[in-house]
């Protein structure tokens, strides 16, 4: 008879009170589970949107450009003489970095883009919005908003809006809109452009604010030929990205600045890591009860058989075996409860992280979720977490019952026999 | 002489209970004999339990020194005593003391496993012969909680005797038990001792319990007041 089989056969001796102690560690457990999958899975598509509808790998932008906030100004925007070092950098940098894939060698693609502030004006209706001046040829290649759609700007009066900014206008494609904005020398423009699609990128930030318009056509409007505010990098392999960083940066000094979608997405990976922290607090609670009930439950049991504590003692078993007794019967149950909360959780991560769960509900309400996802939420965990997650149940009842195991190993055998 | 198997020198055993101090065992000289079927007989509460769990090293003296199989109980710690009574020392208790979830079979296995018998069919061939001689081997498979008052007793004796023990410590084993039930197992008792020489030490109130022993030893609060031959 093992310490754990013997460990075994007490919990069963009253069902529903394990039942319940095992329980706590299973509700525990389970919200470790499932919140996890659910945080893990928000941040991969969060950051997957960013990457592939804003952020790109890395930005490059004249020193002192103001990327974080909304002012796009026009008077930082890097010179053609700048654009061509930076291109050549890239070049060399990208070879430095390049492995051979199919046929490209370079590690890097890049594009230009011209930001600038506008609004959009329609029946009287007048919206704010980011107007982006994008190459349609080498754009695509490096963000997928507009991506192929921007093929289309082959008319400089031609624009693509994004979907929910046509939506608060009432625009469809086809639909005219009149655009303003201030151009470099500060004089004000508004004309009518033609929608020639709408961008449906995911990323509400993108498609509630962007509108896109050829590069070409841009400059000549805010009168900056061959003018950019920004070169948008995207690395083949993603590993490179702190290499091709420091790389890109050491090379084109100090009159440029180059920004890695880590450093331009700081607040939203600073917010994932409170939202993190939050979670561990709650779930940390959520643990400590279940720590309280299996104490609760083994010194109970520690009372009751004292008796039988004591004639253990008297047949030879040592203090340290006792200990050790307890401790299992309390890990036992942390285990159990741990590994029905976790197939009960796998469950649900797996239903969730192919069926994912729709969020349209919420936003409809105009709540806003801080997503950068407009679609359904899909939960994703790691297979190792699983069992980390029972053991940690496990560890965390054993630890439990360890104050009630230590008082049923402290017992003298002559006053453990006398109770009853 | 002997050396004896169990010696107390001068031994008192006090108890602390709220601020008064009992006395439960005072000035005690006793010597467990090769061979000896002794019983302290005398009224509840005149520390006969007290004495048995000196003997069985459940226990410490306050003073006076408790040497058992030649080994100074004062002296040894609590892993050393766990091991003596494993080893040496069987426990009988009124009542019975089995392990609920364990059945008749692993009950009597227990002592073997903590003595470290590895191998599972020398254990087995123990375990079997144990139950078969107090009668019970039918009911191998049963848990305590299926079995009556005297078949537990029956199964305790097993547990107490598959070790081959130097002595065998029963605290008044037949209190629970109705008169003919007690007196079958007082008879297994007595026939382990004549037959195999097991020593067994009993404590009990009982009049008719008395006549299974050898030896009787009378105490009253605390003290020898006889010790002799059963003249009975
Ligand atoms: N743990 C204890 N604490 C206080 N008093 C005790 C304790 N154990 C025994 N006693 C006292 O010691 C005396 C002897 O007890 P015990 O040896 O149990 O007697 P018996 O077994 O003959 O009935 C009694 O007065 C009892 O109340
Ligand atoms: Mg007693």
């Amino acid at each position: 008879m093992s310490t754990l089989k013997l460990a075994f056969r007490n919990i069963l001796r009253n069902r529903r009170r394990s039942l319940l102690t095992a329980l706590s560690a299973s509700v525990a457990v389970l919200v470790l589970v499932v919140a996890t999958g659910f945080i893990g899975g928000v941040e991969t598509d969060s950051v997957k949107s960013y990457l592939t509808t804003r952020t790109a790998h890395i930005k490059v932008y004249a020193a002192g450009y103001p990327y974080n906030d909304e002012s796009l100004p026009l008077d930082q925007a890097l010179s053609p003489a700048q654009q061509s070092r930076l291109v050549d950098a890239g070049r060399d940098v990208g070879r430095a970095v390049g492995r051979p894939i199919g046929r490209t060698v370079s590690g890097l693609k890049m594009a230009p883009r011209l930001l600038f502030s506008a609004s959009l004006i329609k029946d009287g209706e007048e919206l704010m919005a980011l107007g982006a001046g994008v190459d349609p040829q080498a754009d695509p290649a490096v963000l997928e908003a507009p991506g192929r759609l921007a093929r289309r700007l082959t008319d400089p009066r031609g624009i693509l809006v994004g979907s929910d900014l046509a939506r608060l206008l009432h625009l469809k494609a086809g639909d005219t809109v009149t655009a303003s904005f201030r151009t470099r020398p500060g004089a004000i423009y508004a004309d009518d452009f033609t929608i020639l699609g709408l961008v449906d990128s995911g990323n509400p930030e993108v498609d509630s604010n962007y509108f896109f318009i050829s590069l070409g056509a841009a400059q000549d409007y805010l009168e900056m030929p061959g003018g950019a505010t920004e070169w948008d990098i995207r690395l083949e392999r993603p590993d490179d990205l702190s290499r091709v960083e420091t790389a890109l940066q050491k090379k084109l000094g100090p009159e440029f600045q180059v920004v890695s979608w880590r450093k331009q997405l700081a607040d939203v990976l600073s917010f994932f890591d409170l939202r993190r922290k939050v979670f561990v607090i709650i779930n940390a609670a959520l643990f400590l009860m279940a720590v309280i009930i299996v104490a609760n439950t083994m010194l109970m049991t520690v009372y009751e058989r004292f008796k039988e504590i004591g004639t253990l003692m008297a047949l030879g078993m040592k203090r340290r075996q006792i200990l050790e007794l307890f401790a299992a019967e309390g890990s036992l149950l942390g285990l159990l409860g741990g590994l029905a909360g976790v197939l009960i959780g796998a469950a649900l991560i797996r239903y969730f992280s192919t069926h994912g769960v729709d969020t349209s509900g919420i936003r409809n309400r105009g709540m806003d979720i801080n997503v950068p996802i407009k679609g359904k939420l899909y939960a994703e965990l790691a297979t190792y977490f699983y069992f980390v997650a029972v053991a940690v149940s496990g560890a965390v009842a054993g630890l439990a019952a360890m104050w009630p195991a230590r008082k049923a190993a402290g017992l003298e055998p002559s006053e453990a026999l006398r109770r009853n | 002489m002997e050396a004896p198997i169990a010696e107390l020198k001068n031994v008192s055993k006090n108890y602390q209970a709220e601020n008064v101090t009992v006395a439960a065992l005072q000035n005690i000289d006793f010597r467990l004999n090769p061979g000896d079927m002794v019983a302290f007989v005398g009224p509840s509460g005149s520390g006969k339990t007290t004495m048995l769990n000196l003997l069985g090293c459940l226990d410490k003296a306050t003073s006076g020194e408790v040497s058992v199989c030649q080994v100074n109980v004062a002296g040894a710690d609590h892993n050393q005593l766990a091991e003596l009574r494993n080893r040496e020392i069987g426990f009988i208790f009124q009542s019975y003391n089995l392990i609920p979830v364990l059945t008749a079979f692993e009950n009597v296995e227990f002592p073997l496993i903590l003595q470290g018998v590895k191998d599972p069919r020398e254990r087995r061939e123990r375990v079997e012969a144990a139950l078969a001689e107090v009668g019970i081997r039918e009911l191998q498979d049963r848990r305590p909680s299926y079995m009556s008052g005297g078949q537990q007793q029956r199964v305790a004796i097993a547990r107490a005797l598959v070790k081959k023990p130097v002595f065998v410590l029963a605290d008044e084993p037949t209190a629970n038990l109705d008169s003919k039930t007690g007196e079958e197992i007082l008879k297994i008792m007595r026939k382990m001792n004549e037959e195999k020489g097991v020593v067994f030490v009993f404590s009990t109130h009982d009049r008719m319990v008395m006549k299974y022993a050898r030896r009787l030893v009378g105490l009253r609060d605390g003290e020898i007041v006889s010790d002799g031959g059963n003249g009975v």
